[in-house]
């Protein structure tokens, strides 16, 4: 029975969706299509409708954002949701940077937008307070919430490339006073 | 450890891609999403990079057909979705119609069309099963409508793999197929595997 994340598991997500032009129109890497599997750490463990898995903290948030858990039996529709066995995203908090005073990002918002509708959500762009700031050789910057930056963060590495290496990273995640959980509730764009 | 499929055990995949666009729920004047999973009978058991699941004969190769064309990390191909696989994928010819004498469907080709790229090669499958509306999906998204519309004079063909995607999107969403469409089922010509036949798929 599995009662901890193991050292060094990464996300077991198939992601359908990376394989739709508008998803990854930004990674230009490699000469095949963007990758369907992702290489984050684990923070996540589910058994339930959608197999036994370990998920990032992305994922899972994606799963569980995007997931319309119907099933239909003799009675009708049932919901099924996924039994989460085990929950660290609390850790993500332990890869933050250290000793950083500045406050570059104060008073910004989260550049991420929903991807021409796709969400299901209403509000269609993330009004998250931001936390990093992305700046790329021309010195544009872009401002990301934690849940965000993260997302393109690993989208790079699952793609074989380094996101520090198309960006200066200016992290202030320092000043995050939320719990994983409680930032992952509040987002409102996938 | 698990060595065969349980009776009863239905797919596990997690399919976003069900997760429709505002614009395409508005063509189908709906506001219901359809469901992004999947509630066919199970035929594989896969452990690996994506976990540990059942899943159906569509879902399974869908998976594969994905992760094989796209950028995979060192030691992470798509061969290591089933590490360790249960594959009981032939078992799905226990669903064809038995005694069927008809040959309508002979020198079609699966009616399935490139959606993303039009133009570009769809299924070009042999067709084995013809289906014909009978009436409208009203309230949900139509799953044929991803078919070349002019073959529906005459029938939607298709192939043994692309009529069970299409047949389980509708169970899927909790509308019993035959009560829409009329089905004639010649898959008894069917003479490759289920594994051959999804492996020589020009689309998915």
């Amino acid at each position: 029975m599995i009662t901890k994340i193991p050292e060094n598991q990464i996300c077991q997500a198939f992601d359908a969706m990376m394989i739709m032009p508008e998803k990854t129109s930004h990674i230009t890497l490699s000469l095949k299509k963007p990758s369907t599997s992702c290489v984050a750490p684990a923070y996540v463990y589910i058994e339930g409708t959608h197999g036994n898995k370990f998920l990032c903290d992305y994922h899972y948030h994606y799963e569980k954002f995007n997931g319309n858990y119907l099933d239909y039996d003799d009675s009708g529709l049932v919901d099924k949701r996924e039994n989460v066995l085990i929950d660290e995203r609390e850790r993500v908090k332990e890869t933050f940077a250290k000793n950083v005073t500045t406050t570059e990002t104060l008073g910004k918002t989260c550049f991420a937008g929903s991807n021409k509708g796709r969400t299901t959500s209403t509000a269609n762009n993330c009004d998250a307070e931001a936390l990093v700031k992305a700046t790329d050789k021309n010195g544009n910057s872009m401002f990301f919430c934690n849940f965000h930056y993260r997302k393109i963060y690993y989208r790079y590495s699952s793609n074989g490339s380094n996101y520090e290496d198309f960006y200066d990273i200016l992290d202030e995640r320092y000043r995050m006073t939320k719990t994983m959980i409680e930032e992952s509730l509040s987002i409102k764009c996938i | 450890m698990i060595t065969s499929i349980p009776e009863n055990a239905i797919c596990q995949s997690f399919d976003p891609r069900m997760n429709k666009p505002e614009e395409v729920l508005k063509n189908h004047n709906t506001k219901e999403q359809p469901n992004t999973s999947c509630v066919a009978p199970a035929y594989v058991y896969v452990e690996g990079k994506h976990g540990n699941k059942f899943l159906c004969d569509t879902h399974y190769y869908y998976e594969i057909y994905l992760n094989r064309m796209t950028y995979a990390a060192p030691n992470h191909s798509w061969k290591e979705i089933g590490r360790y696989m249960v594959d009981e994928r032939e078992r799905v010819k226990e669903t064809f119609a038995k005694n069927v004498t008809t040959t309508e469907t002979l020198g079609h080709k699966c009616s399935l069309i490139n959606m993303y790229n039009v133009g570009n090669l769809g299924c070009t499958a042999d067709a084995l099963v013809k289906v014909i509306p009978t009436a409208k999906v009203i309230g949900k998204i139509n799953f044929h409508s991803n078919l070349n519309l002019n073959s529906s004079e005459v029938g939607i063909f298709y192939c043994n793999f692309h009529y069970r995607r299409t047949y389980y999107r509708f169970v899927s969403n909790g509308i019993v197929f035959e009560d829409f469409n009329k089905v004639i089922d010649e898959r008894s010509r069917m003479t490759m595997t289920i594994a051959e036949e999804a492996d020589r798929l020009t689309y998915i």
